[in-house]
């Protein structure tokens, strides 16, 4: 997909008649001398008393001086990006790749004198949803009466489950992969009529020995209707081999003219193909030539047959209205022999345009491909809207659980309390329940600072790509910097 | 084959009780024609086996014997040559077809001019004239309707090409759609990841819950006697080690996430840095490209007063 935008932009460039310097293949590879000769080249191109010089050279003055200018110009053509000097020295991917796209797009426009459609004219432009953490204010009240009626065997069978945590994490997380990986759906398998003309076949073979004896006309039915199909075969296979043997003794007649210039005389195959051109061209003329010939000789013939009908002249009413039919017809047939030739020039001048075409990709292909990836977009906006609302569902049962569990709690510690009152030897039991809630809810709160650690990892993953991808480096600007220090120091002496 | 001879039997014998003329023809008929197609397949695939031995013979022969010239070169010119050849009979067929009609058609308006005292022409003779002329208007209107579909096809064709202006539409669509594709993937994983993370807070509560329940409803008859409170301990101490090996494993995934972003975090921090150094440079550097051209033109201007 990337690739294929960044060929339609080279592909651009060469056509427009830019010359590349170097081998680059796309333009994330142009080095600042490429860059800067590339935009000169279309800037002289956009505006003809424009003159920028092709060439960077070795003086960092003259390249500052180049190169502001430069950037100058491409902002007064309506850039509205961030255009300075250091696009082109320092140039970065983005940067490049949007500006030699804006020059050229400038200068499809002038060279095709109309006003380039916008994007959302060629496709819509998908809605982008940006998920926002959802809290909930309301608290969600449930009475709902527990029994209390569970034994050790259940605290085992709880112990138990925790053990098998890991399992489910893991299983759950597996199942969230393999959904958002799955986006497209694999297409259904249609039915095949092949098979079921041959089950059709195969029940009226199994019938066929059951039929009575006095169904004959039945047997004779079926009999010529499998001659007829076979009758059928027969002649599509003898059409199909016709052509395919035209074929073949065609391309033998050619083999073997070929064969019989080149053993024969035993000459240089130059001369050969210079003899089998000038041919060519002595034939094409040829039938020019009969064209023309018969165009005139047409027209004289047609001129002298009007001649001769005006000659003639007839008395009666009815045969003058036919005759002057005739005459009409006739001058019709002439103009429309005239305009028959107009357009036999006009289609070859369209077929000799046709092969002049460059080997692009159709409109369609280019269309097809948008609407895919636009349909690849809004299954994805449906799947985020989808998890969306999953999570803020689980958001609030989560919080309803919550709110169970510390009810569930205070009944417990409670319960413990007030034994420990009673009884001191109680208090390993509330220390212990203490220890378990408090070891739960940090439990929580890490898996939540997690999450909150991971979503900053890519944030801040995202934006140190855009940092980067703006590719300034700070040992050659320190280098140029020192270096135009050196010279102005110079020049002072 | 021995059940189907039985039945190809028990067929004829049938028939010969049943039989009716018309059918049996028509089978008769087919049989016939099948066995005659049958054989003039026969003989056309023997004729393209012959070809395509030819064709082998000749080439393994040119490649023997002729090396400074490449055939394929050669054969698609010889082509071209055979058809402007078939082209040029055409044209010329067809001229001479037309003219004949004209020049007979001139020759019976002659004929008639000369014969009749006064010019005049019989009404027989003017309907077939017409009728002729109709039908050549007809023709030619047929044959300029072919030429105009021809040529309204080949428009559309030419027109199937973009042009270069509808080139940079599509590559700028393309781009901007990958750039959206990338960030709403990157969403998608995000929402993931909160969901399995509320989903996982949500199974530990519900265990707790369950947990706490079962303790609140056996601790009454426990409590009283000295073997249940011993049971009960060792219960929740096997409980404790149970989610204490939980929180260590959780742990050791949240350090692992704080140190990838912390690491995301100095990198970052540390490319604002030098972006900021960047730019401070920048504005240095354009500094002395100004002081730079100033001391030139004083340079200059002095030279120009000495």
């Amino acid at each position: 997909m990337e690739e294929e935008s960044r060929d339609i932009l080279m592909t651009t460039l060469i056509e427009s008649g830019v010359s590349i310097p170097g081998d680059f293949t796309s333009v994330s590879e142009f080095t600042p001398e490429a860059l800067v000769s590339i935009c000169a080249q279309l800037l002289n191109l956009i505006d003809p008393s424009a003159s920028f010089s092709d060439e960077l050279p070795d003086s960092l003055p003259e390249r500052f001086r180049i190169c502001t200018d430069i950037a100058h110009s491409v902002k007064n053509l309506g850039y509205i990006n961030d255009m300075s000097y250091y696009k082109f020295l320092h140039p970065s991917e983005d940067d490049s790749y949007r500006l030699v796209r804006f020059l050229v797009e400038r200068l499809s426009e002038i060279s095709e004198g109309r006003k380039t459609l916008t994007a959302g004219d060629i496709a819509s432009r998908p809605k982008m949803e940006t998920f926002r953490d959802i809290s909930d204010d309301m608290m969600v009240n449930e009475d709902k009466d527990e029994t209390f009626d569970m034994h050790i065997q259940k605290v085992e069978a709880v112990l138990k489950d925790l053990t098998m945590t890991s399992e489910k994490s893991h299983s759950s997380d597996s199942l969230a992969k393999n959904t958002s990986a799955n986006v497209d759906f694999s297409s259904q398998k249609t039915d095949d009529p092949v098979t079921d003309v041959r089950s059709d076949l195969s029940l009226r073979d199994s019938s066929r020995c059951e039929e009575n004896s006095y169904e004959d006309p039945f047997e004779t039915n079926y009999e010529t209707v499998e001659l007829q199909n076979q009758h059928d075969v027969l002649l599509e296979e003898l059409e199909s081999g016709s052509s395919q043997l035209c074929s073949l003794e065609s391309e033998l007649e050619l083999l073997q003219m070929a064969a019989e210039r080149l053993l024969d005389d035993k000459k240089p195959g130059g001369s050969y193909l210079e003899q089998l051109n000038q041919q060519l061209v002595v034939k094409r003329c040829n039938i020019m030539d009969l064209k023309k010939q018969w165009d005139d000789v047409r027209l004289t013939l047609e001129t002298k047959k009007l001649l001769l009908l005006d000659q003639l002249h007839v008395e009666e009413p009815e045969a003058k209205e036919k005759f002057h039919k005739l005459r009409k017809t006739e001058l019709d047939l002439q103009s429309l022999s005239s305009e028959i030739q107009k357009r036999e020039d006009e289609r070859c001048n369209l077929y000799n345009e046709l092969e002049r075409q460059p080997k692009a990709a159709p409109r369609k292909s280019y269309i097809h491909g948008i609407k895919e990836i636009t349909k690849n977009s809004r299954k994805l906006d449906t799947d985020i809207q989808r998890i969306s609302g999953e999570t803020r569902e689980l958001q609030l049962e989560k919080n309803s659980i919550q709110e169970r569990l510390h009810r569930s709690y205070a009944v417990v510690d409670e319960m413990v309390t007030r034994e420990v009152k009673k009884d001191p030897a109680v208090r390993q039991v509330y220390k212990l329940l203490t220890s378990i809630h408090s070891i739960f809810e940090q439990i929580s709160e890490k898996i939540l600072m997690t999450d909150r650690f991971r979503r900053e990892t890519v944030d801040y993953e995202k934006k140190l790509g855009s940092i980067t991808a703006r590719g300034m480096s700070l040992e050659k600007l320190q280098a140029d910097l020192d270096a135009i220090r050196k010279e102005n120091e110079s020049l002072k002496k | 084959m021995e059940k189907d001879d039985n039945s190809d039997k028990v067929c004829l014998s049938v028939k010969e009780k049943y039989t009716s003329e018309q059918p049996e023809e028509m089978v008769t008929n087919l049989k016939a024609s099948v066995r005659e197609l049958s054989v003039k397949v026969k003989e056309q695939n023997q004729r393209k086996c012959d070809a395509k031995d030819k064709l082998q013979q000749l080439r393994e022969r040119i490649s023997k014997e002729v090396v400074d010239v490449s055939v394929q070169e050669l054969i698609p010119l010889l082509r071209s040559l055979k058809e402007f050849v078939k082209e040029e009979s055409e044209v010329r067929s067809r001229c001479n077809v037309k003219r004949s009609a004209l020049e007979d058609a001139v020759h019976d308006l002659e004929e008639r001019a000369g014969k009749g005292l006064d010019g005049e022409i019989q009404e027989e003779d003017l309907d077939g004239l017409l009728v002729v002329s109709l039908d050549n208007l007809t023709s030619a209107k047929k044959e300029l309707g072919a030429t105009l579909r021809e040529i309204v096809s080949l428009k559309r064709q030419i027109d199937d090409v973009p042009c270069q202006s509808e080139l940079l539409q599509y590559e700028r669509r393309f781009s901007e759609l990958n750039v959206c594709i990338q960030e709403k993937l990157q969403q998608t994983r995000k929402l993931y990841a909160t969901y399995n993370a509320l989903l996982e807070i949500k199974d530990l509560m519900l265990k707790e819950t369950s947990l706490l329940n079962s303790i609140g409803s056996q601790f009454q008859d426990v409590i009283g006697t000295p073997a249940g409170r011993v049971k009960l301990i060792d219960s929740m101490e096997g409980v404790m080690k149970g989610i204490q090996q939980k929180i260590g494993k959780i742990q050791l995934g949240l350090q692992e996430e704080q140190r990838l972003r912390d690491a995301s975090k100095e990198k970052y921090i540390a490319a604002a840095a030098e972006q900021r150094k960047c730019y401070t440079v920048l504005r240095a550097y354009q500094e002395e490209c100004t002081k730079n051209e100033r001391l030139r033109s004083h340079i200059s201007a002095m030279n120009e007063h000495l």
